[in-house]
């Protein structure tokens, strides 16, 4: 509790999102998710549009923290980040030509000003989506060793630990994962 | 993406790279290194999308599994149907609420602040513009040193001046008038009463239709219609008479 409490000032509340801290980023999901549902579910969308969109903002916003595109001052502005990327987000769906064709106009409400500058470009945004389409491809054990080493930041030797094999043979381990996906991502499945 | 081979320990190098575990001088060497060689820059790009993106499908695993916990809660309070209407009801509701708060006290304030006495004050009160102050009469300097003052609207100095020459003349009229004057330009009407009672009382005073006309204007900002209608009566200043129909008109 007092962990999750203490995130008032910027650098701890960086420090947190850049460090995978699972209560800080637990916190920031569920105490904002209700509003962009809300915003959606009012601009024709579903409960799993929301979810996708909202989770899509997500990563976007802990991407540009971590790649220090975006500064929060306090949480209160990552609150705001969040949301305003997650409803550009959802303006270019609902601006996009395959869903016009499934509403009349009547049904669309009208969009505020986007802001372009708040989501990624659109180039590496669909590079991250591949590389996170082959991830999920992979085996179990990769998933499991490059999840605890590069989001979880465990150092080798827990992993080692962990596996129940030499710290040597997990960085092997790792490298040969990390090949693995790359042969994904060069031959993609149909 | 056609991608060249990667080492493994050409992986581990890069990584360092990127993950800014390199020595300085290792990292100036790496980063010459990237200029000559520009496969290597293709190299650590692509390494660095690949771990984003292992690291990005990580937090998504971690989202879903939050997600639980925000859909768990939903479908224990309110079922899907309703929550599309709710919070739009919900919050009309509260911005109605907060809104008649704040005409309330809005309305509140404004009966506070301005009763219609008060308002008949404010809309007639002037200071007295004070008197000549040729150094002539130079027989009482400190009281005309007092008048510069209050004509400057340095009410307080006046005042200062004033106050001490009281007790060598407490029956003085024109004295007791200014010092009414002061305080009720101060917006002190409490304070100026006394004064302007004990001038309204002199019924030989030159000042007395003035000083009925301003005891009347100090009740009415004292919220007390009955005494300033009494008083205003026997004021001959023109606007006393208007005001003194508008408080019997009620």
């Amino acid at each position: 509790m007092g962990k999750v409490l203490n995130i008032r000032n910027q650098e701890t509340t960086v420090k947190a999102i850049k460090a995978n801290d699972d209560a800080v980023l637990k916190k920031i999901y569920t105490e904002n998710y209700k509003k962009t549902e809300v915003f959606i579910l009012k601009n024709s969308g579903s409960m799993q549009q929301a979810k996708d969109i909202y989770q899509e903002a997500f990563i976007a916003m802990w991407q540009n923290i971590k790649e220090g595109k975006f500064t929060p001052k306090n949480e209160t502005a990552v609150q705001g980040y969040l949301y305003q990327i997650a409803k550009n987000k959802w303006l270019d769906v609902v601006r996009s030509a395959r869903f016009k064709k499934t509403l009349t106009i009547g049904e669309m409400t009208p969009w505020e000003d986007e802001d372009d500058a708040l989501t990624n470009d659109g180039n590496t945004e669909a590079q991250l989506a591949q590389v996170m389409k082959g991830f999920e491809q992979l085996g179990a054990d990769c998933k499991e060793l490059l999840k605890s080493f590069y989001f979880e930041k465990n150092s080798l030797r827990t992993i080692a630990k962990q596996f129940e094999i030499a710290e040597a043979s997990a960085r092997n381990k790792k490298y040969r994962c990390i090949q693995q996906l790359r042969t994904l991502l060069t031959t993609p499945t149909p | 993406m056609n991608s060249p081979e990667i080492t493994e320990q050409e992986f581990e190098t890069i990584e360092r790279y990127l993950k800014n575990n390199m020595s300085a001088e290792e990292q100036e060497r790496f980063q010459q290194q990237l200029i000559e060689e520009p496969t290597l820059q293709q190299k650590v790009n692509e390494v660095r999308m690949l771990i984003d993106g292992v690291e990005a499908a990580s937090l998504k695993e971690k989202l879903n599994t939050y997600h639980e916990e925000v859909s768990a809660t939903h479908s224990k309070v309110i079922d899907p149907p309703k929550l599309i209407s709710t919070p739009e009801k919900n919050y009309t509701r509260w911005y109605a609420a907060a809104g008649i708060l704040v005409a309330l006290i809005g309305i509140f304030w404004f009966l506070n602040r301005t009763s219609p006495t008060e308002q008949l004050f404010a809309q007639h009160f002037e200071p007295d513009p004070g008197l000549p102050t040729t150094m002539s009469t130079s027989g009482n300097y400190a009281f005309f040193e007092g008048m510069v003052d209050y004509k400057q609207g340095k009410y307080d100095e006046a005042l200062s001046k004033w106050e001490p020459l009281l007790e060598a003349s407490p029956e003085n009229d024109t004295l007791q008038y200014f010092l009414g004057m002061a305080h009720l330009a101060k917006d002190e009407s409490k304070e100026a009463l006394p004064y302007l009672e004990k001038v309204a009382a002199m019924t030989s005073s030159s000042f007395l239709s003035e000083a009925n006309w301003y005891l009347g204007l100090s009740y009415l900002d004292l919220n007390q219609p009955k005494k300033a209608t009494r008083v205003l009566k026997r004021s001959d200043v023109p606007a006393s008479q208007e005001i003194v129909t508008a408080l019997t008109s009620k």
